[in-house]
């Protein structure tokens, strides 16, 4: 079963739109949405959460259509943070915990207890009172404090000081041991999505440009370092993006399109990423 | 939809203690539109609770987790009613303990009319918080405190009307024909709130 499929999915809201976006992730995995702000991915996860309708195309989560009225009972196994914990800022952490355990039929207050001890947060100060890594740091513990099967995270880790990331990023890779549970996580920061995600999917102005294995990227992709000779050289068909620069020429090219013995640099998802989007503009 | 009103009455929980006072020296120092104004001042918490969810944008949130529009929009309506019921019972206690002192009797008849006058303007004015947000809703506050002076007025016609001879069953009718009232346009205001609810939030 997959945990998301999002087929043939269009949205128009006038000078933006998303355009026939497809993205399957198995069950399972962790999959990483990364792309420039406005590029769509806030958007692509009010789609598939049914908090906006599609113009068209149809959006389905843990096998479900997310526009059915089953897709409610389908909410208990999700867990959602959103780039801003949207709690009211009045609400305590324990407040917060009771408002839960009377939404989610499984919600596991001693669990939710154990995340407030783990990420330190005070339980009676009220939520405005919190720093922007403490009011994340609540909302990842109520995404999973209700045993949900997929965690929906949008920009959840942006705000965070590196070592709470860390620690967060570990707590994601903990949930994704069991083997039906899922991961979409979308971020600006790529090492994170590189250190933890099994598939990578790139968004650029609605469009997906590619949603692959993280190691098929990486296997497939490599740097071309030369002068703009050598690079004229190789078939255009091996090029993904280049930049020039005044000491010469850097490319991203296909492994498989170029010479065997032409040696290579190691791409990074990041470099993948802006060269990419680089060849989408220079294309 | 337990959970949307615990929510909302934490949130508000500050602004409850204002609004009991307040209902408790309405209703001491007067009867009538005082009662009335009092009751139906209450009614205007769901515009704060509206309020308070668009500003920690926890509607976005809410519509990711599993509750129903339904849920939403339904636990308004009845954070409305328990409010009302709750002011109209501290009139009441308030009206008890005057008598004990032999000032005054607790007035039903003017407290029924102020429940059902606060039912239908909260039935009146919800979809038009829901249409319009929390942005524009200090326009519809100011539109719904013109109403609830009117109907404050009109409280103390019918307070001087219930001491004239003969009156109460004036009252009582004008009770019955406010209460067919109240239950038409909750019908009609609650799937209405329901369906401005899924189109524009």
């Amino acid at each position: 079963m997959n945990a998301i499929e999002l087929s043939h999915i269009c949205k128009s809201f006038g000078s933006f739109a998303i355009q026939d976006l497809n993205l399957t992730i198995p069950c399972g995995t962790i999959c990483g949405l990364v792309g420039e702000n406005g590029a769509g991915k806030s958007t692509t996860i009010r789609l598939l959460m049914n908090a906006l309708s599609p113009d068209s195309g149809r959006a389905a989560v843990l096998g479900v259509d997310v526009s059915s009225p089953e897709f409610r009972a389908v909410k208990e196994n999700i867990g959602v943070v959103l780039d801003e914990a949207y709690f009211p800022e009045v609400l305590t952490p324990v407040q917060v915990g009771r408002v839960m355990a009377d939404t989610y039929r499984r919600w596991d207050q001693k669990q939710y207890e154990e995340f407030l001890r783990r990420f330190d947060l005070p339980e009676k100060k009220p939520f405005k009172d919190f720093s922007r890594g403490m009011k994340m740091k609540l909302a990842i513990a109520v995404a999973m404090s209700h045993h949900p099967k997929l965690l929906v995270l949008d920009e959840a880790t942006s705000g965070l000081d590196p070592i709470v990331r860390d620690e967060v990023l570990e707590l994601f890779n903990e949930f994704t041991r069991e083997e039906d549970h899922s991961i979409l996580l979308s971020s600006h920061i790529v090492s994170d999505l590189e250190k933890l995600c099994d598939y990578i999917a790139f968004i650029h102005r609605g469009r997906l440009l590619f949603c692959d294995e993280k190691d098929q990227l990486l296997e497939t992709y490599g740097i071309f370092a030369g002068n703009a000779e050598q690079l004229e050289s190789l078939r255009s068909e091996a090029v993904v993006g280049r930049e020039h620069s005044g000491y010469g020429v850097r490319a991203l090219v296909r492994r498989n399109e170029v010479p065997n013995g032409l040696e290579l640099e190691r791409a990074s998802i990041e470099d993948i990423i802006l060269f990419t989007v680089k060849g989408a503009k220079q294309g | 939809m337990t959970a949307l009103l615990r929510k909302d009455f934490y949130i508000l929980g500050k602004y409850l203690w204002v609004f009991a006072l307040l209902v408790v020296f309405m209703t001491a120092v007067s009867e009538g539109f005082y009662t009335v104004f009092a009751v139906v001042l209450v009614s205007m918490l769901p515009f704060a609770a509206l309020d308070y969810d668009k500003q920690s944008r926890w509607d976005q949130l809410a519509v990711m987790m599993p509750y129903s529009i339904r849920d939403i929009v339904l636990s308004k309506y009845a954070l409305g009613w328990i409010g009302m019921a709750g002011a109209a019972a501290v009139c009441l206690a308030v009206s008890f303990a005057q008598g004990i002192f032999g000032h005054t009797e607790p007035d039903f008849p003017t407290l029924a009319m102020a429940l059902l006058t606060g039912v239908i303007t909260m039935d009146v004015t919800l979809p038009l918080a829901f249409r319009c947000g929390a942005e524009r809703g200090k326009a519809w506050f100011l539109l719904v405190n013109l109403m609830v002076m009117f109907v404050g007025n009109l409280g103390s016609i019918a307070a001087n009307a219930a001491s004239a001879p003969g009156s109460p069953n004036l009252l009582v009718r004008w009770n019955v024909f406010l209460f067919l009232a109240a239950a038409a346009a909750t019908i009609l205001s609650v799937p209405l709130s329901m369906r401005i609810y899924q189109k524009y939030w």
